[in-house]
């Protein structure tokens, strides 16, 4: 009956859905807690009845729970159910209570009637700032300041002149809590003298900036005057409490007081002021500011030129641009991101308006503002500067088109590249026209290619050329056939960067005819850079897909042809990313090259080692092979390491039925651990077991995802399986868990671990006793959070291969072996 | 009128340079000639931290590590100077302590700094008056109370999530920040890092790129914590741990073997305020919060006063968003953010840049460096205090809906559920003597 009663209210809070509540008489079950309440039942018993009254407890209740006021072990679970009743009552017993209790006991009634605001209790409370325990004599003035009201506040004020340390402290805090209370309450001229008082007669300076902040907070339209006055003067709390409170006085006259000080002060509080004055948001701000982005200090100029892209306007974009144009680092960053951002007087146009007959160093900044301001209306005037401006501002421009481009402006694009006069000019252009296509495919998904068709089709020499590269990044039939024709075309120079651009492509549609060039092109070089290609296509672009056959069979058709050593590295160094048995197959003959030894053995045994558990067999085999041929200590050691780990896996369970998931409301999982739900009860009816599938891990099939199969967090699961053993002996059970492990071998607990931990394979290993015949093993397993898993394997006490056992996941027909004695 | 000397060389800067502006160089009132080692700023103008919890999350957040944000922690910073290291388990603060004044050693010399102190008693820490900020990586029922007592100790504040476990401490934390004036920076750094993914999906959702905002699928739920059960079998307290400072303001047991920084925790007290943070901002709800609570298929859920409904699950076969992230629904697309990746439905509406004339919010690349640079020149950081307690009570609202299992009214101005004594009385948990907030 106990255990039910706390297990029903140790948890309130957590108890579902009650009737809305507040009734006026008790409820059966009030009466009930409050029986527990004046019982001689034990602490635990009560303190779950407290709990269940903080929220169902009416006035009928608040004397029980007064009585355990003074009680050292139970006070505090009494004022958890009292300090959030409404009824005044509840107040009332704690104010009575006081006096009552001693030390932290009292300190904590104290407490109470502070968050309550009892101000009925004020009189007690102003004698006892006075106790001898420092303790309550600070929760006291706490609770006094929590409180508020003139009584709290003389009581309050008159402690401050004869208190000190921590009670002096919670006393001066108290008197800044009232005189918050009386600013809120619209009281100010009572509070500014609170405050005043305090920034007077306090020492410490966080009281001092405090005591400033509430006099600022008083004083009305005082406020800018006071402000402006411990902004220019030297005292240290004042000012820091004035600078903080800049961005929150209200009004274009405060804005205008702040921005014509921001001047006459020094660097440091310019920076501060400059701050304030940004968060404010008032536009009027900015052309105070302007002149600072010319000042000598550099904090000051930062701090000025990030204001001015927030409360500036399309006049100061000529200032930011110069600043751009001549700074460097920060400031260069601040400056271009503020003509980004600015919004006001129409920027885009002035931009453009000025953008003629700037320098060309400004002209590039201009340039790069409307790039970035995604404004394409600028397009027309950004072009003309692409064709007419000086190098850097040409440049500009032509990135600031790569921003601004759609797929209908490629050919514009194209005609920069075709059109070049120079070198320079041509791979300026090629650039950008490579990341417009880029920028074009990423926002749209496709991009026109016909233009760079065109190009390539009636462009000069140089032109194709150029072109040919931005070719590799774009994936379209008719790419392709410009590909054909640029390989096959007369001029070596186009035919060597047409195969140098197929070489860098991403279109796998390519990949035959990159294979076609690793395997019959007569230039070594261009068989190199074209076995690099399909190394790179098969196996490591991530937005290529092959299939496992598409992966393996260039690399094999390469193999076929003759290949130099470092070629055959190459289609190694793909060969290991391909975790297949065909892969595995093509590298093993390579284990006998002595040149390439090394290499092999790596390839050979990184597939190996993540091939999934079905394929072990020809995995191990490799891996011997790979151990018969080489003498290298590394290699060796890997391969050693990942045959171990093949061999380790084979003998796991994984035949076993689970049941679950179990929980029960307030109880987290260290707690289940202990409560027996029905798979451990004896001969308990109604368990629905169910198979466990093998892991999702395919190298680890053998670690049973729970969390896959159930889910959650807070609960316990549980598996079985049968054991079948010829003859008694003993074996060791390994086994790890996610999280916590209960094991019953032969309906007898064999290990318990009540824990918290992510799975790590024979964490815990028991030593056990098998029987004769079939032994039931059954495991419950907890679940915390995230990861809820389990594995398990018998071996020999030693830790050796154990052989010759049986595993059956239902109950084998059979008569499971006896216990034994 | 007492009289305080003009500010110190010390204070002034410290709260009136910016970072970048150190970052550019010295600041001109700086001789060149007071410059550290290594180009770092002379110990005198470094933000003084002291670090209370060096678990998992406090230990990230000091020396860096593989799962923090802050590539080598506050610890490798050179505008930061560690000089305190407080926690519960004294191997922990021992060894934290080490690693930073071995640091220092190498990093500026031997004797060129000041010497990292350990405490296993926060108060101890908070009475330092030469440490200007504490970063508060403790268990969550912790948070909001040590953050109220470092504002009242003066200090500046980076607290972990979940930054309250109550609404009322949550309401009480911001009031103490507030009342003291001090910089307080939640530790709901999607807003500031994972290359600004967050912050472009909350102005693209802002900016209408995707309609009118309709409902928001957080991924998580509401969380909250629990009264445990008090008395039974004490197991020896191990050597090394101050179970009392361990337990603070939550109720008194004996000591059971779980020092977890999450023990007392219910539903998704831990991760949940990333999500409601971001779904906070993208809502245009900063300063306010749910005012209908309701539960659907067992996870909880709520709406704002402006309509959006906000789920407590994942968007229907919608993966982007797991990790920290949202899924909003809008009448013309969809977006789904997380730390791994921005997506939209059509994929147009993410691709396409902002524009000046959209919705601009809150830019910093750095939540630690905010922070620091908010110490610096007193501006608001980007989850400053209000943020952080309304992230959190849409969190802990979730937390008591959850839990009651019926619909519930809320308003977000007075703070309290509508005619709702039963669900108003979970709105807060008596703390422990002495502590309060």
């Amino acid at each position: 009956m106990k255990r039910l009663l706390y297990l029903t209210v140790a948890l309130g809070l957590l108890l579902p859905g009650r009737a809305f509540s507040a009734p006026a008489a008790g409820t059966n079950e009030e009466l009930q807690l409050i029986g527990v309440l004046q019982s001689n039942q034990s602490p635990l018993e009560k303190d779950a009845a407290c709990a269940q009254l903080k929220r169902i407890g009416t006035d009928q209740s608040i004397p029980a729970l007064a009585a355990l006021l003074a009680d050292e072990q139970l006070s505090h679970s009494a004022r958890y159910a009292l300090e959030s009743m409404p009824s005044a009552k509840a107040g009332q017993a704690l104010t009575d209570a006081l006096g009552k209790a001693s030390g932290l006991t009292e300190a904590g009634i104290i407490n109470s009637l502070g968050f309550r605001r009892e101000t009925r209790a004020v009189s007690s409370l102003a004698k006892l700032l006075t106790d001898h325990d420092p303790q309550v004599a600070a929760a006291a003035a706490t609770a006094l300041g929590q409180i508020g009201g003139s009584k709290a506040l003389k009581a309050l004020q008159a402690a401050t002149a004869n208190s000190a340390g921590p009670v002096h402290d919670a006393v001066v805090d108290g008197c800044l809590r009232c005189a918050n209370h009386l600013r809120a309450a619209g009281s100010r001229s009572k509070a500014l003298a609170v405050f005043q008082q305090l920034y007077d007669t306090e020492k410490k300076d966080l009281v001092r900036i405090a005591a400033f902040r509430g006099m600022i907070q008083c004083s009305g339209g005082g406020a800018v005057r006071l402000m402006t006055g411990a902004i220019m003067g030297k005292d240290g709390a004042s000012q820091t409490a004035a600078l903080q409170l800049v961005r929150e006085v209200p009004g274009t006259k405060a804005t205008e007081t702040f921005a014509a000080m921001v001047r006459k002060v020094d660097p440091p509080v310019q920076v501060a002021l400059i701050e304030g004055l940004t968060q404010r948001g008032d536009l009027s701000a900015a052309p105070a500011l302007v002149p600072l982005v010319t000042s000598s200090a550099p904090e000051v100029r930062l701090a000025a030129i990030n204001a001015l892209g927030i409360l500036g306007d399309a006049t100061t974009i000529p200032l930011l641009a110069v600043a751009a144009a001549s700074s460097s680092g920060e400031e260069q960053k601040a400056a271009r991101l503020a003509l980004l951002e600015l919004r006001r007087g129409n920027p885009t146009e002035t931009l453009l308006r000025l953008l003629p007959a700037a320098k060309p160093e400004v002209q590039a900044e201009f340039a790069r503002a409307l790039g970035g301001r995604s404004d394409k209306a600028a397009v027309p005037k950004l072009v003309e500067l692409a064709r007419e401006g000086s190098g850097s501002a040409s440049k500009a421009a032509l990135q600031a088109l790569v921003l601004l481009v759609d797929d209908s402006q490629v050919g514009l694009m194209v005609r920069f590249v075709v059109e070049a006069k120079t070198d320079t000019a041509r791979a300026d252009a090629a650039e950008a026209l490579n990341s417009a296509c880029h920028q074009i495919q990423t926002r749209r998904g496709k991009v026109n290619t016909q233009p760079v068709v065109d190009g390539l089709a009636t462009g000069a020499t140089e032109a194709r050329i150029a072109l040919l590269p931005i070719c590799s990044g774009l994936i379209d039939p008719s790419i392709r056939t410009a590909f054909s024709a640029a390989i096959a075309a007369q001029d070596p120079q186009v035919r060597a960067a047409a195969i140098r651009a197929l070489c860098d492509t991403c279109d796998p549609a390519l990949l035959a005819d990159v294979v076609k060039i690793a395997c019959g092109a007569p230039e070594e070089n261009f068989r190199t850079l074209a076995i690099r290609a399909c190394v790179r296509l098969t196996t490591q672009e991530e937005t290529i897909k092959l299939s496992v056959k598409e992966q393996i069979e260039p690399l094999k058709m390469i193999l076929s042809t003759t290949l130099s050593a470092d070629q055959k590295r190459v289609v190694l160094a793909g060969l290991a990313e391909i975790p297949d048995v065909q892969s595995l197959q093509l590298a093993e003959p390579m284990l006998v090259e002595a040149a390439i030894q090394l290499e092999a053995a790596k390839t050979v045994t990184k597939i190996a080692s993540v091939l999934p558990y079905a394929q072990a067999q020809p995995a191990a085999a490799a891996l011997k092979k790979v151990l018969a041929a080489t003498t290298d200590a590394d290699a060796r050691k890997a391969a050693e390491t990942a045959l171990k780990e093949i061999e380790s896996g084979t003998d796991y369970i994984t035949a076993w039925q689970i049941a679950g998931p179990y929980m029960q409301s307030g109880k987290e999982y260290n707690e289940l651990f202990d409560i027996a739900f029905p798979p451990e009860v004896a001969n308990a009816q109604g368990v629905k077991w169910q198979a466990m599938p093998l892991g999702p891990d395919a190298k680890r099939p053998w670690v049973m995802d729970l969390l896959k199969t159930f889910g959650g967090e807070q609960r316990v699961a549980y598996a079985r399986t049968w054991v079948h053993c010829d003859q008694p002996q003993p074996a060791r059970l390994e086994l790890g868990t996610d999280d916590g492990v209960k094991v019953w071998l032969n309906r007898k607990v064999v290990h318990a671990n009540n824990t918290f931990r992510g799975l790590q394979p024979g964490s815990d290993k028991v030593n056990v006793t098998l029987n004769a015949g079939w032994n039931p093993l059954l495991l419950k397993v907890t679940q915390l959070n995230q990861g809820w898993a389990f594995c398990a394997r018998f071996r020999k006490p030693d830790g050796s291969y154990l052989d010759g056992l049986e595993f059956a996941a239902q109950r084998p027909e059979r008569a499971p072996a006896s216990t034994g004695k | 009128m007492h009289s305080t000397s003009s500010v110190t060389r010390r204070q002034f800067l410290r709260q009136t340079t910016t970072v970048l502006g150190a970052a550019l160089g010295a600041p001109t009132l700086i001789p060149a000639s007071a410059l550290g080692r290594n180009g770092a700023m002379p110990p005198s103008e470094r933000i003084t931290m002291g670090f209370i919890g060096v678990g998992g999350q406090g230990g990230g957040h000091l020396l860096g590590g593989a799962w923090t944000y802050v590539a080598g922690g506050y610890a490798g910073r050179k505008d930061v100077q560690v000089l305190a290291i407080c926690d519960v388990w004294r191997d922990r603060r021992e060894n934290a302590c080490k690693k930073v004044n071995e640091h220092y050693a190498e990093a500026y010399g031997k004797g060129n700094y000041k010497s990292c102190e350990t405490y296993t008693d926060f108060r101890q820490l908070l009475e330092r008056s030469d440490i200007d900020a504490v970063l508060i990586a403790t268990p969550a029922h912790w948070h909001a109370t040590m953050a109220a007592m470092a504002a009242a100790a003066g200090k500046d504040i980076y607290c972990e999530k979940p930054t309250a476990v109550t609404v009322r401490e949550s309401q009480a934390m911001l009031a103490a920040v507030r009342r003291y004036g001090r910089v307080y920076q939640a530790g709901t750094q999607q807003r500031s890092e994972y290359d600004g993914k967050f912050r472009r999906a909350c102005e693209f959702v802002r900016s209408g790129r995707i309609g009118k905002l309709q409902a928001i699928y957080g991924y998580r739920d509401g969380g909250g914590v629990f009264w445990p059960k008090r008395f039974g079998t004490a197991k020896p307290i191990p050597d090394g741990l101050d179970w009392d400072l361990y337990l603070g303001p939550a109720p008194w047991l004996p000591y059971d073997g779980n020092v977890s920084a999450h023990r007392f925790d219910i539903g998704e007290l831990n991760w949940g305020q990333h999500h409601y943070d971001i779904i906070q901002w993208a809502a245009a709800a900063d300063d306010t919060g749910p005012v209908e609570l309701f539960m659907e298929n067992d996870r909880s859920c709520y709406k704002y006063a402006s309509g959006v409904t906000v789920y407590g699950k994942a968007y229907p076969g919608e993966k982007v968003g797991e990790i920290g992230g949202a899924c909003f629904v809008g009448s013309a697309g969809r977006i789904a953010v997380d730390r791994e990746a921005l997506v939209s439905y059509p994929p147009d509406i993410v691709r396409e840049p902002l524009r000046p004339d959209e919705v601009h919010l809150y830019r910093t690349t750095s939540h630690a460096g905010n922070f620091l640079e908010c110490i610096r020149t007193r501006k608001q950081p980007i989850c400053d205090a209000n943020v952080a307690h309304r992230a959190a009570s849409a969190l802990l609202l979730g937390g008591v809906v959850k839990q009651l299992k019926r619909p519930l009214k809320y308003d977000p101005q007075a703070e309290q559920f509508i005619k709702d004594d039963e669900a108003n009385r979970m709105l807060s948990i008596a703390k422990r003597p002495p502590w309060c907030i």
